[in-house]
């Protein structure tokens, strides 16, 4: 018998659906923490499945629970604070996607559990609910880093505004540590840059803002229009172009100086080019790569 | 651009990275060939807005540098410390 069961689904419902067969229990008897409420791209593009937690609860009676949660609050009067707080959270994390009319139930069964801990810290002695009040306050990493996720968000976003285009909006991806930003605005030339000059600038200090405010190390990754991957295809039709001179005319070739993050693509895709080998020279940001023929004549 | 929402963007970029928004102070000077702005920021946040080796000044330069500014002139970005 299982108690928790992650599921992944195209939609928020689906998920929580499959959650709940995969355990064996019915939307009352669970826990469910939305995790990643997907995404429904457009055209199969930038769609991402929801991802949802669903946990067993141990109490069989919680439907006596949900129907008297608002009687603790006035109990213990310092906590609702607390509640709200998380309540607010969750209802940030769920802005800005689909809607999905299974939210206010996870709330729903969320705050009852709030309050069912309610009742239980009331009875403890004042001292033991300082302690574990303080407990509250400071958050845990997950949720840290969950904030700090969103934060990066808005100051892209406020960023993007501030260059006066207006109709931006910033959606997230997270698989491991890896944080996605896709900015998406009709203006996504200004956004990109010559080169993307400008992105990368965004994605400098989106990396840069998230070391600060994010417990775990998290990288961040800020694209618009695909350019991420339109640009990876150029640079590897070049590290081609450049190995099938390398290896015609034995002669090494210098590329001209560019970012970390795209010599690293050229590094990996040649790495498995036989006939050549790559390496750097040169001071950021002037850093250049070096393609040339691999010494293995003797 | 005007002068007021560059001011606008300057901040948006720098305020969320230091830990003493109250101590920014941005100024225009005008020069013959550039709209100079002076930025200054507590001491302590001096080297956030910098970063190593000047990766986030190069950052911020390239962000309000992309911007089409109203006039011929260019916009120059000076961090004082």
């Amino acid at each position: 018998m299982i108690d928790k069961y992650v599921a992944q689904a195209p939609t928020q419902e689906a998920a929580i659906q499959k959650g709940l067969e995969a355990v064996g229990i019915t939307k009352e008897e669970a826990k469910i923490t939305v995790q990643d409420p997907g995404k429904k791209g457009f055209l199969g593009i930038g769609q991402r499945d929801a991802i949802v937690v669903v946990e067993r609860l141990e109490k069989k009676d919680l439907v006596s629970d949900l129907l008297e949660p608002i009687k603790p609050l006035d109990v213990a009067p310092s906590k609702p604070q607390v509640t709200a707080k998380k309540e607010n959270e969750t209802k940030k994390a769920a802005e800005n996607l689909t809607p999905a009319p299974e939210k206010d139930k996870v709330q729903a069964t969320e705050h009852a559990q709030t309050a069912k801990k309610d009742e239980v810290q009331s009875a403890k002695s004042a001292t033991d609910n300082l302690h574990n009040e303080e407990y509250e306050e400071t958050m845990i990493p997950a949720e840290q880093d969950q904030a700090a996720i969103e934060a990066i968000a808005d100051y892209l976003e406020m960023i993007v505004r501030a260059m006066k285009i207006d109709d931006v909006e910033v959606f997230v991806s997270r698989v491991d540590n890896f944080v996605t930003y896709d900015i998406e605005t009709e203006s996504a030339g200004l956004v990109i840059g010559r080169h993307g000059k400008v992105l990368n600038g965004l994605q400098i200090l989106a990396q840069n803002h998230m070391h600060q405010l994010a417990h775990s190390k998290l990288f961040v990754k800020v694209d618009a229009e695909k350019y991420r991957e339109r640009r990876k295809s150029t640079v590897e039709r070049l590290a081609d172009r450049t190995a099938e001179k390398v290896v015609q005319t034995g002669q090494r070739v210098s590329l001209n100086p560019m970012p970390a993050h795209e010599r690293k693509q050229i590094h990996r895709y040649l790495n498995h080019y036989t006939g050549v080998q790559t390496y750097s020279e040169g001071k950021e940001p002037y850093r250049y790569l070096v393609v040339e023929p691999l010494d293995d004549e003797e | 651009m005007t002068d007021q929402e560059m001011r606008k963007l300057i901040r948006a970029i720098v305020e969320p990275l230091v830990s003493h928004p109250e101590a920014i102070n941005l100024e225009l000077q005008e020069t013959e060939d550039f709209h100079e702005y002076l930025l200054s920021v507590h001491e302590e946040d001096v080297g956030r807005v910098i970063g190593k080796r000047g990766r986030i000044a190069k950052a911020i330069r390239a962000i309000i540098y992309s911007i089409d500014y109203d006039g011929d002139k260019r916009v120059r970005l000076t961090i004082l410390d």
